[in-house]
């Protein structure tokens, strides 16, 4: 089986502080990849790298056979990869619609100057879809700058859906949560996993075991350990990182 | 009433004033009002194109002078140094406008906010001192006269600028036709793609919208209503002078912009429409009419940040909503 994300020797930093550092990583589909590791570990600069938010120091990022690494944010978008943010983000003074039809619309590249945004049946028809989906009908005609913070979540993946995406980037989706909202969002996310490769940011463990199919430790910049969950909960690596080594406690 | 009655009769009330002004304002007043309405329909499109980057795209220019001025001169300079008619002229300052849009775009959208609204400014002076010292083209502070031009003649009908009732209705033309085009741009998907950007342009690069490209065709759409309102502006006034492209011109085109509404159609005509009526009525009696202007713009940004016209539209909003329950 090809990767279909594959990161070799991928190294950013700022400063004096190695955030990605030598990063080689191999993202297979058909599964959930998580990526975990303690706070500074670098994850989201990961993200931000593979999303085109910052220019990488050296090292390289193939996409499905394509050499991303130099692409701009809307150049990957519209690759197909798609991600939400750690701190929510959407366009709060349009309706929880209008949010979905932008990105669906975005996908198609449609910027018709003269022609009225409602009159596209297609994209109309995309965004029903998808707020049926997220069961988001209630909250279609609010502004989404007012929605709750479960809402707008789920309205972000909500919004990469729409858009007919390859692979989805979720920057830690259920932190903040409630248990039900947590509760909810894992089941979507399940749920997409038959149609989307994911890559997952997450700090609350019991989720990341119960999702992944395969799990990234970071620590340091630096990949510590990959392996399916069982592996990962079993590694002392891991453990030293995340509980302190005996060293550390003496 | 319903709120939606109150505000069509609003609209029935202003076409109808806007056409039969030629005929009913004589019957009020001086005739000279016919030449205020003109002008303040000029620089409503001059607010227009304000409103149209600030409202719709969340950036803040100070320099659409720059634009108005190229208008101007185009216009100028096609009628009387290249000896052109009116409308190679009237074309002539529209192109310019738009390139030299399109010129400084290219730098300025690189920035937002403050940095956007300072390199605006900066752009704007370079040029203004650059017009001050090529007096031979462009005259410099005492700028270039010309004589109202023709529009249309067709044996001996003709519609020219020299007729005072001719040159409102062909600026009342325009200007409209502007403002359409505004209503139609906004309520396209390139429109929302806009205020996409304006609401969060972080996200609107990970949809994969260009926000570059976006930002500089409508900082270039923006320039050309610019250079609509100058060549407009040369046309009526038979004259171009570069004082115009001062930021001084701005900075007065957004306050009309901010104080009638930023991002509703109808704000830059009813911030315009009050400032130059406050400016006429009340500079024959008092010659510091600029502290009223000042007084009021402060109290409508403290007391209804939306300006006047977004004041309205929430009001009926919300009477509408409340009708409902």
């Amino acid at each position: 089986m090809t990767p279909f994300l594959r990161i070799e020797h991928l190294s950013k930093s700022f400063g004096g502080l190695k955030a990605v550092n030598d990063v080689s990583l191999d993202l297979m589909p058909g599964s959930i990849n998580a990526i975990i590791g303690p706070n500074g570990a670098g994850k989201t600069t990961l993200f931000n790298l593979i999303s085109g938010f910052i220019p990488s120091d050296s090292g390289q990022i193939v996409f499905e056979g394509e050499d991303i690494t130099k692409l701009k944010p809307f150049e990957i978008s519209r690759l197909g990869i798609k991600r939400t943010l750690q701190i929510k983000s959407i366009f709060p003074s349009m309706t929880a619609y209008e949010n979905i039809w932008m990105s669906a619309n975005a996908h198609l590249q449609n910027l018709h100057p003269f022609k009225r945004w409602t009159t596209y049946a297609d994209v109309r028809r995309k965004v029903e879809e998808v707020i049926e989906y997220f069961a988001l009908q209630k909250l279609a005609d609010v502004p989404a700058g007012t929605l709750s913070y479960g809402d707008v979540a789920l309205l972000e993946i909500g919004m990469a859906v729409a858009a007919d995406p390859r692979v989805i980037l979720l920057d830690e989706p259920v932190c903040g949560m409630s248990p039900s909202e947590t509760e909810q969002v894992v089941s979507r996310i399940l749920a997409l996993a038959k149609h989307f490769h994911i890559v997952i940011i997450e700090h609350d463990m019991e989720v990341v075991f119960r999702m992944a199919d395969q799990i990234t430790v970071m620590a340091f910049g630096a990949v510590l350990a990959t392996g399916t969950p069982a592996e990962i909960a079993a590694n002392q690596k891991v453990k030293d990182v995340y509980f302190g080594t005996e060293e550390d406690l003496a | 009433m319903t709120q939606g009655v109150l505000s069509r009769g609003l609209w029935v009330l202003l076409i109808a004033t806007l056409l039969t002004a030629p005929w009913l304002l004589p019957l009020i007043g001086d005739a000279f009002w016919l030449s205020i309405l003109t002008e303040i329909l000029i620089w409503s499109c001059f607010a227009a194109s304000i409103n149209f980057l600030l409202g719709y795209v969340g950036l803040l220019s100070f320099g659409q002078a720059l634009y108005f001025g190229f208008g101007m001169y185009g216009v100028a300079l096609g009628l009387t140094a290249l000896g052109l008619g009116f409308w190679p002229s009237f074309f002539l300052g529209l192109v310019a406008s738009a390139l030299m849009a399109l010129v400084t775009g290219i730098f300025a959208v690189r920035l937002t906010w403050h940095y956007f609204a300072i390199i605006t400014v900066v752009f704007s002076l370079i040029f203004y001192f650059i017009a001050l010292t090529i007096k031979p083209i462009t005259g410099g502070d005492d700028g270039i006269n010309f004589s109202a031009p023709e529009i249309f003649r067709l044996g001996d009908f003709t519609i020219t600028f020299a007729n005072p009732i001719d040159q409102y209705f062909f600026v009342l033309l325009v200007v409209v036709l502007c403002f359409v085009i505004v209503k139609i741009i906004v309520a396209s998907p390139y429109g929302r793609s806009l205020i996409a950007i304006r609401d969060n342009d972080t996200r609107a690069a990970l949809i994969g919208l260009n926000v570059y490209r976006l930002r500089l065709s409508a900082f270039v759409i923006s320039g050309l209503l610019a250079g609509v309102s100058g060549s407009l502006f040369a046309l009526f006034g038979r004259y171009a002078s570069a004082s115009y492209m001062f930021y001084h011109v701005s900075g007065e085109g957004v306050v009309w912009a901010i104080v009638g509404g930023v991002g509703t159609l109808m704000g830059p005509f009813v911030g315009t429409s009050l400032f130059v009526l406050i400016r006429e009525i009340i500079s024959s009696h008092w010659q510091h009419h600029a502290l009223i202007v000042g007084a009021f713009a402060i109290l409508v940004v403290i007391y209804a940040p939306k300006g006047i016209v977004g004041f309205w539209n929430d009001r009926m909003a919300r009477k509408l909503s409340v009708g409902r329950k």
